[in-house]
């Protein structure tokens, strides 16, 4: 009697399913990569921003104008088309509602992701006498 | 010449593909397991961030008394901060902490009503605790110099030099008087069984008009408490708040607490030279 050889169904079944696997993980790399790049402009974006309040904080009240003033900081240019502003305004009755001498600080910083932009902003008060006045 | 052990190994490219398919997967799963957690790093930091920003707000709106317990503020970015305590301190009868001051930095503790300086300390005493109740490893023992103000114009001065060391030191320090570690708890803000390094009795009788205790920690690197008990019936005079402001964004919570007393003299003050006239050399 002969022996056949060939390849069995078992065989080619199994190598479909692992080159099916192994091309979605080896798909999903470079969406993967993106995104480690996307967390640490993240983060970048940030320390922009806490770096505004904490340099807001030591201006005493009365030296403390309202106004928009663009943000410069050299990490912006690690940022696609990354720019900032901090506004600094009068405390609105939605968040003073009890007359409060504060100024709400606001720090906005956007920049170009692969998709779309991205924002970040945060949020503090500013009162006559608070912290670091 | 035996071909066919050479030529029929069945199953042997099976082996090689699974050997790629395990690297493979090995290093495509690491890559993607990195980006997540990157990913959700720098969000949770991002929302600590504004969370963070929010507890420095409401602080600010409890300094100026608008806001003394509960829900505090509300940003159009989503994080929001609540405040607890900021009532007046101590209550009768109870010690006040310091929060934990550094070589050379001053605590100051108000022996009299800080407004009219009137003292209620008839013959009073008082307990000092100072120091953690363990020295950390590479720091040394914590000494204490105490300045108690008293009288009024005339102002009077006296200072206490205290420290365990002292013999080892040969500072000429105090360290007889002293109990190391304190004879018991106690309780303050921070906790109802607190322990410190070291305690001193201090006798106010027959001073007149104690109004101001000053300490200053010596010689240790770490940041040490400090903490001032009056012996009953006396109590200190309310003088400090202690403002606990937690801010949230999304799954992240901030807290700051701030500590705040009222006319507080400045660290220099105990090296000021005070004249009633001009002073010539």
């Amino acid at each position: 009697m002969r022996k056949n050889s060939g390849i069995s169904l078992v065989e080619v079944l199994l190598v479909i399913t692992a080159v099916g696997v192994l091309v979605l993980i080896i798909g999903g790399i470079p969406n993967s990569i993106g995104l480690i790049g996307k967390a640490g402009r993240q983060s970048i974006a940030r320390e922009i921003a806490s770096k505004q309040i904490e340099d807001k904080r030591v201006i005493s009240y009365a030296n403390l104008a309202n106004g928009t003033v663009a943000v410069v900081d050299l990490r912006l240019s690690s940022l696609l088309f990354g720019s900032g502003q901090v506004l600094v305004s009068d405390c609105d009755s939605t968040v003073c509602n009890n007359g409060e001498v504060a100024k709400k600080l606001e720090v906005i910083i956007t920049w170009k992701e692969l998709v779309g932009t991205e924002t970040l902003k945060l949020n503090t008060l500013i009162s006559e006498g608070g912290l670091n006045q | 010449m035996n071909y066919t052990l050479i030529m029929r190994q069945p199953g042997q490219i099976l082996l090689i593909l699974l050997l790629v398919m395990a690297i493979g997967l090995g290093v495509g799963i690491s890559v993607i397991q990195r980006s997540v957690t990157n990913i959700s790093t720098a969000s949770k930091v991002e929302q600590s961030s504004r969370a963070f920003s929010a507890a420095e707000a409401a602080i600010e709106k409890a300094l100026q008394g608008s806001c003394t317990g509960g829900p505090c503020v509300s940003f159009d970015n989503l994080a929001t901060a609540s405040i607890q305590g900021g009532e007046l301190l101590p209550y009768p009868g109870e010690a006040l902490e310091y929060p934990p001051i550094s070589k050379e930095s001053v605590a100051q503790f108000w022996l009299a009503d800080p407004s009219t300086l009137i003292s209620t300390c008839g013959n009073c005493s008082i307990n000092v605790y100072w120091g953690n109740a363990t020295t950390s490893p590479g720091d040394v023992d914590p000494a204490l110099e105490v300045t108690v103000i008293s009288g009024l114009a005339p102002y009077s001065a006296t200072k206490y030099f205290l420290d365990k060391q002292a013999s080892i030191r040969n500072n000429g320090f105090d360290s007889a008087t002293i109990t190391c570690p304190p004879p018991a708890p106690i309780a303050t803000y921070y906790g109802s069984i607190r322990s410190f390094f070291c305690s001193k009795t201090i006798s106010l009788s027959g001073v007149t008009s104690p109004i101001l205790l000053r300490a200053r920690i010596l010689y240790s690197n770490a940041d040490q408490p400090i903490a001032v008990a009056p012996v009953s019936p006396y109590s200190l005079p309310s003088q400090a708040k202690i403002i606990t402001s937690t801010g949230q964004a999304g799954s992240s919570k901030r807290t700051v607490q701030l500590f705040t007393e009222d006319k507080v003299v400045p660290f220099f003050f105990d090296f000021a030279i005070f004249s009633a006239g001009d002073i010539s050399k």
